[in-house]
């Protein structure tokens, strides 16, 4: 009896082992738990995650480059119209929470897994480093774009203390979210974009994946957004030493319906907002303010606008080879021209930042009629390059930015306007309306606090 | 055989006893043997019972008397015996027409006789499961099956027995088809093959099944070889359905659509559109243009006038009812023979089902075999073989010409005055995608025709699904003594399935998205994807392998004491495959097809949009379910009048990434039983045929996973842009999540009068489900809006009544049956968070929502105060006061919505009658649900304006102070907004209660014999009528609360069965 009891525990055991083996058959053959560097990679590759339609829209409904009749502006979303007349209450509905905020936190996630499991992983140094600096780059991205809409303007020379975003650093759900201060918020991301650019070489396999160039031009935009001029000069210029190419409108179809391509090669990385109705050129239409910036000979407003009846542009200069409601607001080498340029005449560097100007306007002006501009005043240049600025980066995801930048300097600060069925609405410069709430959703399931109004 | 008829010898040869040795075997009609058949002898008050091939043995102290037969189902029988009988075969007879005929339910792991079953069970025998003619099995239980209620909401029906009591993502019944869980598509199932349907309801039936019967067990057994002579049956039918009703659908008549449009264009509401530098990407209305014209000055007023008022009276569902609809046509015929005797067992059956869609060109048709063989080559070794086969062909339309036509290009529906067939006959081209204006006139003829013309459309892209589907079963019994038994099941499956998409090169689908990759360049054209037919292919492949080892041992202890029990272990794999891919330029006829760049971007046509891909389609899927189970059940009965039973079961699964410990789930339930009626004391009473009373409790689960202890990525083909494959976070590591736990108590009291004139069955159910688990909202700040969690407990309990009654007087006979089933689930504790308050009152009802005191489909709106008198405009309520700020009442909190109640039916059930004179019988069925509300449809002003979605409550909206008495529907504003209509759509207004009464079918059929020597030939011929629609509905509105619109159509049958 002892023996076949014994026999039995044997085969008991037998059986266990060769059930646990049957059922550790994977049940979906495409799942898988991260185990190597390219498990990792997959996750970065996620486009249509990353960089495709994932930025706040927020960037742009409130900026002051484009317009909406009123017959227009009664085919649109309640959210759309309380966030184009600056209302004080927003209504986001779900689909607005999931555009204006939870895209770019499903972009932190993947970053925070690929940051968490990458010292677990099998791969090589090289790979891993490489990858470091690609999540930390995404989610410098992400912060970067949410503190231009949820966080007040930066302030130099003062402690930021104002309400941040959540640094969101863990994938656990089961940390909670709170903000950060605005200070905080800015020191991650330039921290962790210096330590990207370390990390990170110039050699990559496609745009729509940071490289060391893109995240020296972050840099340079972040720092600009700081008002820091001197590290916005420092990194623009590093970055345009790594890659300088522009485009020149002469040998492009500026007339064409659709001018530019996606990923042409002014592009460093490509990134595009949520499809907003509201900011779709079938509605909305340029401000005719800006197009009287646009002097003679100016390509660009053939290659960005097109002239629906008299008096009325819609845009369709596009970076992302689309009319949409969708915006190219990724990182091109154009806007590091005018950063460096811009900080260069506020360094007093009036000539060399003109030239800067120049060597970009050459390729955006018209060959047979171009003449270099020569200013020797620093203001008047400044001036220049702001409204250059203006004219190249529409519909970019940083006229928003600028206008709350410029705003502390009471010589640029602007009161944005907007009329709709006779009723006029105003911006003034600085009002708490510059920063928008953040998704009463968002607010209720964290208990993070709202923004003041 | 030869120890029978040794031991009836040795017998024989002591016969000179005082005692009389009776033995022999009870049948029914079709010679098998009848088990548990109770013989008593009177005067000596003995009883015994027959074994499970209708064989017994009783000794008798009397030399003669009379011996009663009685089993439950079937007619008493008194012999009367004298000592010199011998071999006594006794042919019991069913008792007229009734449900529950057959006394043996099947659990799939056993065949149970009723009266030792302590669980809760249900069975629906062939013949009403035969009483309808649509060829879904399960359909055929709609309204006829007590306590299994059909949620006819959605598009496909979602079963339930006794309500919900899991929540994770599969929360219908396990359906078993014979011995194992049926994998394949119901569709393959032949309901003329089936003997019967069990439906198992509470944890002591459905425990047996473990991890995977929390929410109840449907078996389905199949017929199987009969002893006796070959047994011939043919029956076929035919049924012809109404032609779909599209004027159902309560809309705004055209002429007033027209009205409406005027009235916007007056507003210049389409201007900003139509001017616009893209306006080619918009979708115009033939009114909308004739109206610009006019105002250009391209069209002289009289004749635009002209052609509007001709266009008022067009309708487009006419164009469609009469050449895209159809009358459904179906025939059905089954041929099958069985037979067999001691030593072999065989059926042979096969079935043909031809149905023509709804839809012209539509079509599903089925093959189906089946032969199943019992052989017994010695008396302890029993082999069953089974093959069951099915061809399954369905031909659908891929075209987007059925109702509502949707126009794309930023409408969502068609504008109702469209013309498909012009005076000629000729098919006519509505919008689709673009302006009208640009597609008549982009590429000046080198294009191909962009136009859309649904009514062409129609034959250009079709659909073909094929399947074939094999389930192949084995077993072998061995009685190792004659009190225990070993048996090995073993079980197959397998569906291979092709879909094929085929756009032909004149379908619009094919045409528009040449034209949108075609670049003419100084005159040559170029085309990025070739002209030709565009042809998707999905294949899949299923299979399954089960095997099961069990032991059972039937043992009798003492005088009447038996023990039952089986214990066993059983594997299942089932590995599923899919691949798609796409070919374009294909040629069906000589089968080529040509290559294209996937790689490289195109610019788009006439840049109606950026550089783009060519579409690739395909891919590429691959799953794995194994499970290792490991049961034991145990019955133990104390003389005819108690019994106790007693089940245990340990599942695991392979789900992935989840800790080894938590694999496995153990469940078990107990249950008791007292056959009051077997009492002496009730002995007497003549009149009570039957008194049962059970009692169980138990617990089931359900496989829900998830308990991740790692971060799970899924892989996924061709990135956007880059085409390259790429990953997804799959799921967060979740390691607090439990299995979801249902604990069922059951009481049941089950009587019978009056030799069956009256019987039934009274259940109380109490259950509790614990830690359910629900995809619950959270922060998004996490990166996930939504997680599995266990947010919810269950509390819940109901009744299922069940009653049936047969009277008889000549040659009229009587009976009915009616069933009450009631539920009621109150979510008890709720640990999740609560999503914003619109998504509770979007769809209300119609979503598994679970919340603290309410049901699982809760129905909330908002409070609705009337409309303004002064301008129509919806009111609620916000902090107490009237308010029309929509803004904060629709974000107001959740305590403010108005609960109604639940949206799933907490009464159903159903009346059955049948009138019979000789062999003429009239039966009908009418179904019944009671006590739940639905949200229904409505106006949207800003819905109407910009898609052309209408509503006909348009007809009452508010027009001038007064009405606000009379309506609910506000009033039309320009401009519209959109959060009036959503306060509106989802407030109390426009809730209302759901309860209704069907008349299910209608049957006549008479059966007649005629004959020739000494077989006779059985006829039945019938006529059937199905879906004759409501008797009755609660709400005002007219509306059919569960199919808003398109109710099922009428459908009337022909049948004839032939047996000899």
């Amino acid at each position: 009896m002892q023996k076949i009891l014994c026999y039995c525990q044997v085969i008991v055991a037998l059986m266990m082992m060769s059930c646990e083996r049957f059922l550790d058959e994977k049940m979906v053959k495409s799942l898988t738990v991260p185990t190597t560097t390219q498990d990792l990679e997959a996750l970065l590759k996620a486009t249509g995650k990353i960089n495709i339609s994932v930025m706040p829209s927020l960037l742009e409904i409130g900026a002051d480059d484009y317009r909406v009749n009123e017959s227009g502006f009664n085919n649109l979303t309640e959210f759309e119209r309380r966030t184009y007349t600056w209302a004080v209450d927003m209504d986001y509905q779900l689909v607005n929470m999931a555009n204006e905020w939870s895209k770019s936190y499903e972009i932190v996630l993947i970053a925070n897994t690929v940051l968490e499991y990458l010292p677990k992983v099998e791969g090589t140094e090289i790979d891993k480093k490489r990858l470091r600096g690609e999540a930390l780059f995404i989610r410098s991205w992400c912060f970067y774009n949410l503190a231009q809409v949820y966080c007040s303007v930066y302030m130099p020379n003062s402690d930021n203390a104002g309400l941040g975003i959540p640094l969101r650093v863990h994938s656990d759900l089961n940390v909670g979210s709170s903000r950060a201060t605005v200070a905080e918020t800015y020191a991650m991301i330039v921290s962790d974009l210096l330590e990207a650019t370390t990390l990170l070489s110039t050699n990559r396999t496609h745009v729509t994946r940071p490289d060391r160039t893109a995240s020296l031009a972050l840099l340079a935009r972040a720092y600009l957004a700081m008002s820091d001029y001197d590290n916005a000069l420092r990194f623009s210029r590093e970055a345009l030493q790594a890659k300088d190419d522009l485009m020149d409108y002469n040998s492009i179809k500026v007339n064409d319906r659709i001018p530019f391509e996606r990923f042409n090669k002014e592009v460093l990385y490509h990134s595009t907002t949520a499809f907003m109705q509201v900011l779709n050129p079938t509605i909305s239409y340029v401000d005719p303010e800006l197009i009287g910036l646009y002097k003679d000979g100016d390509l660009r407003k053939s290659a960005f606008f097109t002239l629906a009846k008299e008096g009325y542009f819609t845009f369709k200069g596009s970076y992302d080879g689309t009319i949409s409601g969708s915006h190219f607001v990724g990182l091109t080498t154009a806007e590091l021209y005018l950063i460096l340029a811009e900080t260069l005449v506020r360094g007093n560097k009036v000539k060399e930042g003109v030239d800067v100007l120049n060597n970009l306007l050459k390729k955006r002006c018209d060959k047979n009629s171009f003449i270099p501009l020569s200013i020797h005043d620093k203001d008047e240049a400044l001036k220049e390059i702001l409204d250059e600025r203006r004219k190249e980066l529409v519909f970019r995801g940083v006229r928003w930015t600028d206008i709350r930048r410029l705003n502390l300097d009471g010589r640029f600060a602007r009161t944005l306007t907007r009329t709709v069925a006779g009723e006029t609405f105003i911006l003034p410069p600085n009002d708490p309306r510059f920063v928008y709430l953040i998704p009463q959703d968002v607010i209720h399931f964290s208990g993070m606090a709202q923004n003041k109004r | 055989m030869r120890v029978f008829f040794i031991m009836v010898c040795i017998l024989l040869s002591s016969g000179v006893q005082a005692q009389t040795f009776l033995k022999g075997r009870v049948i029914d009609s079709f010679r098998n043997g009848l088990s548990g058949v109770s013989i008593h002898i009177e005067k000596d008050d003995k009883t015994v019972k027959t074994n499970k091939d209708g064989y017994f043995e009783i000794i008798s102290d009397l030399k003669n008397g009379n011996l009663v037969f009685r089993h439950l189902g079937y007619k008493e029988f008194i012999k009367r015996f004298t000592a010199s009988d011998v071999d006594i075969e006794i042919l019991m007879s069913l008792v007229e027409k009734q449900i529950e005929a057959v006394e043996v339910v099947s659990t799939g792991y056993q065949k149970l006789p009723k009266e030792r079953a302590t669980g809760s069970f249900v069975q629906i025998d062939s013949a009403l499961i035969n009483s309808r003619v649509v060829p879904n099995i399960l359909d055929r239980l709609d309204g006829v099956a007590p306590g299994l209620l059909f949620d006819n909401r959605g598009s496909s029906p979602q079963l339930h027995i006794r309500g919900i009591n899991t929540m994770s993502s599969a929360f219908s019944p396990l359906i078993v088809l014979d011995n194992f869980p049926f994998e394949g598509d119901i569709n393959n199932i032949n309901p003329d093959d089936i003997a019967s349907v069990t439906l198992l309801r509470d944890a002591a039936a459905t425990s047996i099944w473990g991890a995977r019967a929390g929410n109840g067990v449907i078996v389905i057994t199949s017929k199987g070889g009969k002893y006796g002579r070959p047994q011939l049956s043919f029956s076929a039918n035919t049924s012809l359905s109404e032609r779909t009703n599209l004027f159902r659908y309560p809309t705004i008549s055209s002429s007033d659509f027209i009205d409406i449009e005027r009235m916007l264009f007056e507003k210049r509401h389409y201007d900003n559109t139509y001017n616009n530098a893209n306006s080619r990407l918009y979708v115009f209305s033939p009114v909308v243009e004739l109206l610009y014209a006019m105002e250009r000055g391209a069209l002289s007023p009289e004749i635009g006038e002209q052609e509007i008022d001709r266009l008022r009276a067009y309708d487009y569902r006419n164009d469609l009812e009469k050449y895209v609809y159809q009358e459904k046509k179906s025939q059905q015929y089954n041929l099958s023979m069985t037979g067999g005797s001691d030593k072999y067992r065989y059926s042979l059956s096969g079935g043909l089902n031809k149905e023509d869609g709804e839809i012209k060109g539509t079509s599903a048709d089925r093959y189906s075999f089946k032969w199943t063989n019992n052989i017994r080559p010695f008396s302890k070794l029993n082999i069953g073989v089974n093959v069951l086969l099915a061809n399954r062909e369905i031909k659908q339309v891929r075209a987007a010409s059925l109702y509502p036509l949707n126009p794309m290009g930023g409408k969502s529906s068609m504008y109702p005055y469209a013309r498909l067939v012009g005076e000629e006959g000729q098919s006519l081209a509505v919008p689709r995608d673009y302006n009208i204006h640009f597609v008549d006139s982009v590429g000046s003829g080198a294009l191909m025709d962009w136009h859309f013309k649904p009514l062409d459309d129609i034959t250009e892209a079709i659909s073909n699904t094929k399947s074939r589907y094999t389930n192949l079963g084995f077993q072998m019994d061995y009685d190792i003594f004659d009190w225990s038994k070993l048996t090995v099941q073993y079980g197959y499956e397998q569906e291979l399935s092709d879909l094929e998409d085929l756009y032909t090169e004149n379908s619009y689908f094919t045409r528009s998205l040449v034209n949108r990759f075609t670049q003419i360049s100084n005159g040559a054209m170029t085309y990025a994807i070739p002209k030709g037919a565009i042809m998707d292919r999905n294949s899949s492949r299923m299979h399954s392998h089960r095997l099961r080892g069990q032991l059972a041992i039937d043992r009798q202890f003492f005088e009447n004491h038996y023990l039952h029990l089986f214990a066993g272990a059983e594997f299942s794999n089932k590995q599923s495959e899919s691949a798609s891919f796409r070919s374009y330029g294909y040629n069906p006829d000589i089968l080529t097809h040509q290559q294209v760049d996937y790689v490289n971007t195109y610019p788009m046509f006439a840049g109606i949009g950026g550089r783009a891909r060519i579409p690739a389609y395909g891919g590429f899927g691959g799953m794995t379910t194994r499970f290792i189970s490991m049961y034991l059940n145990a019955g133990y009965d104390i003389g005819r009048q108690f019994t106790i039973t007693a089940s245990m079961r340990k599942d695991a699964s392979n789900l992935f990434g989840v800790r080894t410990n938590d694999r496995w789930n153990p469940l078990w339930s107990t249950g008791a039983m007292w056959t009051i009626s077997e009492n002496k004391l009730f002995k007497e009473m003549t009149w009570l045929d039957l008194l049962k009373f059970r009692l169980t409790y138990g617990h089931s689960g359900n496989i829900a996973g998830g308990a991740h202890t790692e971060t799970t990525l899924t892989y996924l083909p061709n990135a956007q842009y880059t085409g390259a494959p790429y990953a997804l976070i799959a799921n967060l590591p979740n390691l607090d999540l439990k299995w979801e736990d249902v604990r069922m108590t059951n009481m049941s009291l089950e009587f019978s009068l009056w030799n069956r004139k009256l019987s039934g069955s009274l259940e109380y159910f109490n259950k509790l489900s614990t830690d359910l688990i629900s995809g619950n909202p959270i922060d998004p700040t996490t990166g996930f809006i939504a997680v599995n969690r266990n947010v919810a407990e269950l509390k819940g309990h109901g009744i299922d009544l069940s009653l049936s009654s047969q009277v008889k007087k000549g040659n009229w006979s009587w009976s009915g049956s009616f069933s009450l089933s009631y539920v009621k689930d109150v979510v008890t504790k709720f640990y999740g968070n609560i999503g914003a308050t619109s998504t509770y009152v979007t769809g209300s009802g119609s979503k598994l929502t679970p919340l603290k005191d309410k049901t699982f489909y809760p129905v909330f709106s908002y409070r609705f105060a009337g409309l303004d008198p002064t301008n129509g405009d919806p009111q609620g309520y916000y902090k107490g006061e009237i308010s029309k700020n929509y803004n904060q009442m629709m974000r107001d909190s959740l305590q403010y919505l108005k609960y109604h109640g639940s949206g799933l039916s907490p009464y159903h059930g159903m009346l059955q009658n049948t009138l019979s004179y000789k062999t003429l019988e009239l039966s009908f069925n009418i179904a019944f649900k009671f006590g739940h509300y639905f949200q229904k449809q409505s106006i949207g002003y800003s819905g109407l304006f910009n898609n052309w979605a209408t509503h006909s409550d348009y007809y009452d909206r508010w027009q001038k102070p007064g009405d606000e008495v009379n309506t609910t529907v506000p009033s039309m504003v320009y401009p519209a907004d959109a959060n009036r209509d959503s306060f509106y759509a989802r407030s109390e207004a426009n809730i209302e209660p759901a309860d209704c009464i069907r008349f299910t079918d209608l049957r006549l059929s008479y059966g007649f014999s005629s004959g020739f020597s000494r077989r006779k030939i059985h006829w039945q011929v019938f006529a059937l009528a199905n879906n004759l629609g409501l008797l009755w509905a609660k709400n005002d509105a007219g509306i059919d609360p569960e199919y808003e619109y398109s109710p099922p159509v009428r459908t009337f049958s022909l049948g004839l069965k032939v047996n000899l």
